[in-house]
């Protein structure tokens, strides 16, 4: 089967292994941090106060759409109400520290409707990261034609979620048929990076209700909108979403999760990740405890040295610095990049020589040099004519640009100008 | 464990590692080949105009950037490029100070009265080159002879525009013109270098094959079409292709960044719309290189052409 594609964007580079590393376990640290809020939108509120006692899988916060577990047993040792999250937010952070027993058992089953276990177990979606909860309600209520079934890194042939695929299969079809069973779609795809179509298992049955369809492995392929066009040939645009076409677009790992917790009984308390670097060709997939900080990670991991001089989460070309190893691996990461000094880039107030790669590998078919032009000299209303709003932030016309200009942060700037335009003049 | 000094910036956090400094090493690079057969054509008076060339774009381009308080932005070697482009498209053995107003031409109308290198409206090598070729006519139609005896004096093109078509074809067999054994401006009379130093800038992707393919399209059928109508009257597509400074044109002119559209739509458009009107001016114009007045004709329209922006994603 010919991969499918679509216009723009970049060629990933080439793996060098031939299949995806199968997951490591990473220990429990001694000590967790569990941010109340783990994705943009409202946090959840902490159930429990300082010196408390809880159990593993014990919900500790709890919203009307998702829900954070206790990923051991233990008691709380401190309530941080100043925890500043990834998108800038101030938000709570429960601190936890592991109790002494050894044993970490998991609570029996409990009887329970499928979205209460969803609500209870805080499931996620990806792609921007959001209650699946949320995301299931209002497919229900639109109805779905069309499941797709995203297994694409960002960036990378073989990460977390081809890891999940190739090594983990029946768990996530076990979540596809699950999914079907809810959202009713007459067409299921399961959307591959080419190079896993050859890997997949032919001893695990994938139902014939799922087609599974090979992409090209190009950036930003995993997004929503270059998914639905390449596999449903329609678009949509961004203000709206693909629910509108009768299109739901979930995330493999979403499945999976979903499997885990509705089937198995299991608490949602770890987090598949690949982590890449510093030194150019480490990449691991891992299965995190959700809550360790990032140094814990790093040092099991031996890849703790003076040479880590950045640490990114998610990928290479969207993803946020963080400022702390001690930033806790959360339910919204799927990658973490740690570069060396000399691997940083850096930007430059060049003047636009109008190469036009940009306008080439833009996914949107934006004009990226006019947006940023626009939004860099105050001319807000004609990047919002250009349709700044349209662009997705994926990183590729900052990422050929030979005179390094950097695009997507002038357009982050635009659009925020415009924002506060839009609300002053609401007021 | 130290504590780490992490830093933060926003993302993307990778970088293609192209760069201007690469794109113009790549032009210069590709016009190599130009350049050598030149100087093995019409003698080692080539290098001495080249150096001149390029040294004196180098000194005028430091020292309006130095004047005017300006960060220098020699490294990105696009003066070397420019410069080396330049003298490819003068004359062999023009007097020296000739090329020293083209180049101080080039560097200060050309580009650094806009504000540099991306702000310039045309091609900064062809401003200087019709500078010249208005201010002194004489010299720029004064070709020193090639080593190997030609057929004639004048350049092919020349022949075209002043005899007419049935001269060229008693002339110049396409062999000649392919390889390049006609009199002619310096690095501009051989297709097969040019081309070559074309399909490496391909090949690099260093320029985007738009512009170079619909240009040669456009000067391909518009003078075919009237070649099958014209009975003899018009020369065929193929000289029109070979001669006259079509080649570099198609990878070295009409591909200059700034003064170029960026959008694909616009791409094809400006190379066809360039191809055509070069042929124009050829038959029925009175300027010779109608391939260098239609590319800096048309480097006006680019604004407009522009606009002419792709359809967005889902609109
Ligand atoms: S303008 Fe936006 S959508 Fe287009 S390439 Fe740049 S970041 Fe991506
Ligand atoms: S890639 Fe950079 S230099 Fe080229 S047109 Fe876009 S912004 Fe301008």
């Amino acid at each position: 089967m010919r991969p499918r594609s679509f216009s723009g964007g970049l060629l990933l580079p080439s793996s060098s292994r031939s299949e995806p590393q199968p997951f490591e376990h990473v220990p429990f640290p001694e000590t967790f941090f569990l941010p109340m809020k783990q994705h943009k939108g409202a946090g959840c509120r902490p159930l429990f106060k300082k010196d408390a006692a809880v159990q593993r899988g014990q919900i500790l916060g709890q919203s009307s759409e998702t829900a954070i577990q206790s990923p051991v047993s233990g008691h709380i040792t401190e309530v941080n109400k100043g925890f500043r999250h990834l998108d800038g937010s101030i938000t709570t952070c429960l601190t936890l520290a592991a109790s002494e027993e050894a044993e970490q058992t998991t609570p029996a089953a409990q009887k329970a409707p499928v979205m209460d276990k969803i609500l209870g177990s805080g499931v996620l979606d990806f792609g921007p990261a959001q209650p699946l909860m949320r995301k299931l309600i209002r497919a229900q209520e639109r109805g779905v034609r069309t499941l797709i079934i995203n297994s694409l890194d960002e960036f990378f042939v073989f990460g977390s979620r081809s890891a999940l695929l190739v090594h983990h299969t029946s768990r996530a079809m076990e979540g596809i048929r699950l999914l079907q069973h809810m959202l009713q779609p007459e067409t299921t795809y399961l959307a591959v990076y080419e190079q896993s179509l050859p890997l997949l298992d032919k001893d695990i049955p994938i139902p014939d209700s799922v087609r599974v369809v090979p992409l090209r492995a190009k950036h930003p392929q995993y997004k929503d909108p270059m998914l639905v066009s390449a596999l449903t040939g329609q678009e949509y645009p961004m203000e709206s979403s693909p629910l509108e076409l009768g299109i739901a677009s979930i995330s493999l790992e979403t499945a999976s999760t979903l499997a885990a917790v509705v089937n198995h009984d299991e608490p949602n308390t770890h987090k598949p990740l690949t982590v890449l670097g510093p030194e150019p060709k480490e990449q691991n997939n891992v299965l995190v405890p959700l809550g360790s900080p990032i140094r814990h990670l790093l040092q099991h991991l031996g890849r703790e040295s003076e040479d880590v001089a950045k640490v990114i989460v998610g990928g290479p070309l969207t993803g946020t610095a963080l400022s702390s190893l001690d930033y806790p691996v959360t339910k919204e990461m799927d990658q973490i990049h740690f570069h060396r000094a000399k691997d940083q880039i850096s930007y430059s107030s060049e003047v636009c020589v109008k190469c036009g790669y940009c306008v080439e590998v833009c996914p949107m078919r934006l004009m990226p040099f006019l947006l940023s032009g626009y939004s860099s000299t105050g001319f807000v209303d004609m990047a919002a004519d250009n349709d700044i709003f349209s662009c997705i932030e994926c990183g590729c016309c900052a990422y050929v640009c030979p005179v390094n200009i950097p695009l997507v942060q002038w357009i982050q700037v635009g659009k925020s100008r415009l924002s506060t335009n839009l609300r002053s003049e609401a007021v | 464990m130290s504590e780490l000094k992490l830093t933060v910036t926003p993302s993307p956090h990778v970088h293609s590692g192209n760069s201007l400094t690469a794109m113009m090493r790549d032009f210069t690079i590709a016009l190599l080949p130009a350049t050598i057969f030149g100087i093995y054509f019409f003698g080692a008076d080539v290098v001495r105009g080249v150096l001149i060339a390029v040294v004196s774009a180098l000194v005028w381009e430091g020292l309006s950037q130095w004047l005017s308080g300006r960060k220098l932005e020699l490294g990105n070697l696009h003066a070397v490029f420019s410069g080396l482009l330049l003298a490819l498209i003068l004359p062999p053995g023009l007097p020296w100070w000739t090329i020293l107003v083209g180049t101080l031409l080039m560097v200060l109308l050309g580009k650094e009265v806009f504000g540099g290198y991306g702000s310039n409206p045309f091609n900064s090598v062809l401003v200087a080159w019709v500078a010249l070729q208005l201010s002194y006519p004489d010299y720029m139609a004064q070709w020193i002879l090639p080593l190997a005896d030609p057929a004639t004096t004048s350049a092919p093109m020349e022949v075209f525009t002043s005899q007419g078509p049935a001269f060229v074809r008693e002339y110049f067999s396409y062999t000649d013109l392919f390889l390049g054994r006609t009199a002619g401006f310096t690095g501009q009379v051989s297709a097969l270098m040019l081309l070559i130093g074309g399909a490496y800038l391909l090949w690099r992707k260093t320029i985007n094959w738009r512009i170079p393919v619909s240009y040669l399209a456009g000067v391909f059928l518009f003078s075919g079409v009237f070649w099958l109508l014209g009975t003899g009257a018009y020369a065929d597509p193929l000289f029109h292709i070979l001669a006259g400074g079509t080649m570099i044109s198609a990878f070295f002119l009409a591909t200059d960044l700034p003064s170029t559209p960026t959008t694909p739509q616009g791409m094809i458009l400006f190379g066809l719309g360039a191809g055509i009107l070069t042929v124009i001016i050829r038959t029925w114009g009175a300027w010779t290189f109608g391939a260098f007045y239609a590319v800096l004709i048309f480097n006006m329209f680019t604004p407009f052409l522009d606009k002419i922006a792709p359809e967005v994603y889902g609109r």
